[in-house]
């Protein structure tokens, strides 16, 4: 245990330090949004399993217990070891040492540590159910298999990967793609893990909405901003997955900035449109036609304002910092303004809202939310007309 | 008719009160290999990028095939090919997919490209390879995928920085028999290489930059006419330090 003290020390100051880089308070401002987001949903479950009917305590309980085993088996997005395997693999150190390391590198994160807790409260909340002895040792069997599974990723995976290498072929004649530039784009955003992450809200807040009765429709906005939020550092930064030797392969391609803006825009929006597609036909299935194409409406319209905010947003230099990565926002130097915008979204929600309820009942329900995206689009289109490469990227240093 | 395909006009840049280049001017004509040689730092690969549009210069002019890279960059990007310092690919793309990028951003028709494509990936040894991601090729593969890229779509002028590095002899050779029948074709290349000797039978013009001023230009034939080498005029434009002080070594 003495030989692994310096290493658990190293490995927190390594971590700390990391961690004290990267944040900045808009970062803490918006994962305090989301957290306050995932808290009030978690608390409605908890309140459901202790007070609700039978049958709706048990599938309340199902579903809080398919979010932890999800919470788990996605540690290596939510907790994200700071030290990569190459990295650990340079210094002398034998396996045990290493294993420990990753071990305590990704226990220590409050995130971790707060998964714990919620376990722990889901298994004691499980009492309240019938039969709570067989309930409770299923639901410790499933929590530890999935964070053995979590934590075994955690360790083992040096970094998500989707695409892998195409089987070798011989010979044949290299094959071409509509809008490859598309393709690679989509791509280039799939190896994030935030898409997943949006994903699997999507997907549980629909399970929800299927099993459960805590959600309804008005209340689908929560979720839909939590998967916004996700999006919006690739909103923000488009050209953040790129290093600077891949941004120079942009620059030297004989198209207009707008178009491969626009590009990377049109992947984002197919990303995010599919990820809210479960919450959005878990939504559609108790609506009729008009409320559908509202809703389609308002969800186009989510879309047009993160770009809108993206490209209001993006020239300037705090912006062009804001990397996606492992399911969480990142970048030293955010604006503030960034906060103010995310901000003046969710305060703009209720008010829209309200807006609607005067017209509620006539064409009024669909008319608004048309000539709301209407002027968004023009809006958007009218700001990617004038976009021009930011001069910092054509004029920084050969390094 | 246009004589010069390459025009600079006291190019200068400046990175933290450091002049990087300084008062570049440079004439190429149509045609020509021309190498752009220099120890580490002095200023080549800044030159290349602001040839390109990947840096804006301080002040001075840009002309390729007469037109300027500040004010029409698009055309003058559609007429280049162009193998930067990082090679500028993306990790996640394999080499085939490379290749159909390129296609895509520069309109090149889906016969010329399936021709040209097959034959590149021959020339390079890199059709049983080409379903590799990037991030997963060697170094002397990047580099050869980098080249592919370049020469696909048949520009009008070459820009290759050190494009002989982390290639083996032979494909030296092949690349320098490639680049010379584009050259007969037309094509201007212009390169960055610390390899004189292998480029010393290549090229056919030289300018040598120290410390982002150009101290000699020429061309090899004038050389040859004077009894000098490549290597030799090069040498004399720096000073060669003594052998370094490491007694511990070995």
């Amino acid at each position: 245990m003495a030989r692994l003290k310096p290493i658990l020390r190293y490995a927190r100051m390594i971590d700390q330090r990391a961690y004290a880089i990267k944040r900045s308070s808009a970062e803490k401002g918006v994962e305090i949004l989301i957290g306050f987001a995932i808290a009030t949903a978690l608390f409605r479950q908890f309140e459901t399993i202790a007070m609700a009917p039978v049958l709706i305590r048990l599938s309340a309980a199902r579903l809080l217990i398919l979010e932890l085993v999800a919470a788990w088996v996605l540690l290596p997005s939510i907790a994200p070891v700071t030290i990569p395997v190459r990295l650990l693999a340079f210094y002398p150190l034998t396996w045990k040492q290493k294993v420990v390391y990753r071990v305590a590198s990704i226990l220590q994160h409050w995130r971790v540590f707060a998964i714990i807790v919620l376990s722990l409260l889901s298994v004691a909340v499980l009492v309240r159910l019938p039969h709570p002895a067989v309930v409770i040792s299923k639901a410790v069997a499933a929590l530890v298999i999935a964070a053995s599974v979590g934590i075994g990723c955690a360790i083992v995976l040096p970094g998500f990967r989707i695409v892998r290498d195409r089987r070798a072929t011989n010979g044949a004649i290299p094959k071409s793609h509509k809008y490859p530039l598309l393709r690679k784009e989509i791509r280039c955003y799939l190896r994030t893990l935030d898409f997943y992450f949006a994903l699997s809200i999507s997907l549980f807040a629909a399970l929800s909405e299927f099993y459960g009765n805590w959600l309804s429709p008005a209340k689908a906005i929560v979720p839909l901003l939590i998967i916004a939020l996700l999006h919006i550092p690739a909103f923000l930064n488009p050209f953040g997955l790129e290093d600077s030797s891949q941004l120079d392969r942009y620059l030297l391609t004989p198209k207009p900035y707008s178009l491969l803006l626009a590009t990377k825009h049109m992947a984002l929006a197919i990303l995010f449109l599919v990820s809210t597609l479960p919450l959005d036909v878990s939504l559609a299935y108790q609506m009729h036609f008009l409320q559908i194409s509202t809703m389609a409406m308002e969800t186009c319209t989510v879309v047009t304002s993160c770009l809108i905010v993206g490209i209001s947003l993006m020239n300037k230099p705090h912006a062009q910092e804001i990397k996606m990565d492992a399911g969480k926002i990142s970048g030293s130097n955010m604006s503030f303004l960034f906060v103010m915008q995310v901000a003046v979204l969710v305060a703009a929600i209720p008010l829209c809202e309200g807006v609607t309820t005067l017209y509620a009942g006539g064409l009024g329900n669909f008319l608004i939310p048309s000539g709301i995206l209407c002027a968004a689009t023009a809006t958007y289109l009218w700001l990617l007309r004038k976009q021009t490469w930011p001069a910092s990227r054509t004029n920084n240093s050969k390094t | 008719m246009l004589t010069s395909a390459i025009k600079l006009e006291r190019l200068t840049k400046t990175f933290n009160k450091t002049v990087v280049v300084n008062e570049l001017n440079l004439n190429i004509p149509c045609g020509a290999i021309f190498g752009f040689l220099g120890p580490n730092g002095a200023g080549k690969s800044t030159t290349i990028r602001m040839m390109v549009g990947l840096t804006m210069p301080d002040h001075g002019n840009v002309l390729l095939m007469g037109k300027s890279i500040q004010s029409d960059p698009l055309a003058v990007k559609s007429m280049i090919g162009v193998v930067p310092d990082e090679m500028a690919l993306f990790e996640y793309l394999t080499i085939e997919e490379h290749l159909d990028l390129i296609r895509s951003v520069f309109d090149i028709e889906e016969e010329a490209y399936r021709l040209r494509s097959v034959q590149l990936l021959e020339l390079f040894s890199l059709n049983v390879e080409k379903g590799k991601l990037a991030r997963n090729c060697s170094y002397g593969m990047k580099k050869k995928l980098s080249l592919a890229m370049a020469l696909l779509p048949n520009p009008r002028i070459l820009i290759l920085d050190e494009p002989f590095e982390g290639l083996d002899p032979i494909m030296c050779i092949l690349l320098k028999r490639a680049l010379k029948r584009a050259a007969a074709q037309g094509t201007t290349v212009f390169l960055t290489t610390h390899l004189l000797h292998s480029v010393s039978d290549f090229i056919e013009q030289f300018g040598i930059i120290r410390s982002g001023t150009l101290v000699k230009t020429g061309s090899i034939s004038t050389l040859a006419h004077e009894g000098l080498t490549l290597e030799d005029t090069y040498i004399r434009e720096f000073e060669v330090p003594e052998n370094a002080r490491l007694e511990w070594l070995g």
